[in-house]
C-alpha cells in the first residue's frame, strides 16, 4: 500500500472560512441538504467548534499511540498529517480523522501505530470522561452507540 | 424513554427512502430490516437490538440508502432535534462521542474504499 496516499481528510481551510454559525444558518443548511456539504464536513464543523474539549499539539515525528498500546484519550484531528501504520499496510490521515475513539471506548489496544508527520493539533476526548457519562445512559441511547462502534470495529 | 414512540412496519414496508431527508434514529426493537441501494440490491441486513439512521444526528443530512423491514418490524423512532436533546440532557459531551463516531466511522469507510 502507497504510504503516501492520504485515506481521509476534510478540507478545514476552506470548512473554516465557513464561520462558527454557517451550520445554523440558512445556507448552511441548503448546503446540507443539497449534498454541496457532505456529512463529514458539518461533523467536523461541529467538532472543531465545540468549546468542551481541550486541544494540544504534537510535534513532528511524535509517536501519538504505538501498536499494543491502550487508549488514554481519542483524538480528532484539526490540521496536520499523521502517518499510520498496521501490519504491512501504511497510510497518511489528515484533517477530520478520529483516532482510537471506538477502540478506547471499548478498551481495545491499538493496532495501528499513528506518529505525527507534520505538526499536528488535536481535540482531545478523554476516556475517564466518556466512561462517566456513558456509565448513567439508558439502555436504548447505549444501543446506539454500540452499534456505531460496531461499524467502525468491523474488519 | 418517553422521546422515543413505537412504530410498527410491515414485512416488506419501507422505513426510509434513499435521498430523503434524514429525518429521525430507529433503534430496532424487534425484527431486523434491510438496506437498498438505489438501484434496488440489498446490500446488509441490520439486527434486532440495533439502530440505524444514525445521520438524522447530522441534522439537515440525507439518507444514504434505503430501509426495508425484512418481515414485520418494531422500531423505537426519535426525531432528530430530539435526538439530540436527549443525548445533550445527559451530557452535552454525548453529542460530542456521538459526533465524532460518526466521524470515525466515515473516515474507515474512506479508508476500506480508497
Amino acid at each position: 500500500m502507497n504510504e503516501n496516499v492520504i485515506k481521509f481528510s476534510v478540507d478545514f481551510e476552506s470548512l473554516g472560512k465557513l464561520g462558527p454559525n454557517f451550520l445554523q444558518s440558512k445556507e448552511g443548511q441548503d448546503a446540507l441538504a443539497s449534498g454541496s456539504l457532505k456529512g463529514h464536513d458539518r461533523l467536523f464543523m461541529s467538532l472543531a467548534s465545540s468549546s468542551i474539549l481541550n486541544t494540544t499539539l504534537f510535534i513532528p515525528g511524535k509517536k501519538i499511540i504505538e501498536t499494543g498500546e491502550l487508549f488514554d484519550d481519542a483524538y480528532l484531528v484539526l490540521n496536520g498529517e499523521i502517518q499510520i501504520t498496521q501490519k504491512d499496510k501504511s497510510y497518511k490521515l489528515g484533517a477530520g480523522s478520529v483516532i482510537g475513539l471506538s477502540e478506547g471506548m471499548v478498551g481495545l489496544a491499538s493496532k495501528f501505530t499513528a506518529t505525527a508527520i507534520t505538526s499536528v493539533k488535536v481535540k482531545i476526548i478523554p476516556f475517564h470522561r466518556v466512561d462517566a457519562v456513558i456509565k448513567v445512559l439508558p439502555p436504548e441511547l447505549r444501543a446506539i452507540l454500540v452499534t456505531i462502534i460496531k461499524r467502525n470495529l468491523a474488519p | 424513554m418517553s422521546e422515543f414512540k413505537l412504530e410498527k412496519f410491515l414485512d416488506g414496508q419501507f422505513i426510509c427512502k434513499s435521498g430523503e431527508p434524514a429525518t429521525h434514529l430507529y433503534f430496532l426493537q424487534e425484527g431486523e430490516v434491510e438496506l437498498v441501494s438505489a438501484t434496488g440490491q440489498v446490500f446488509g441486513v441490520i439486527p434486532q437490538g440495533q439502530s440505524f439512521g444514525e445521520a438524522a444526528i447530522l441534522r439537515g443530512g440525507i439518507r444514504g440508502a434505503s430501509v426495508r423491514a425484512k418481515g414485520d418490524v418494531v422500531c423505537q423512532v426519535i426525531a432528530n432535534d430530539q435526538a439530540v436533546e436527549l443525548l445533550t440532557s445527559y451530557s452535552p459531551l454525548l453529542v460530542v462521542i456521538m459526533e465524532a463516531l460518526l466521524l470515525q466511522l466515515a473516515m474507515n469507510n474512506s479508508i476500506k474504499h480508497a
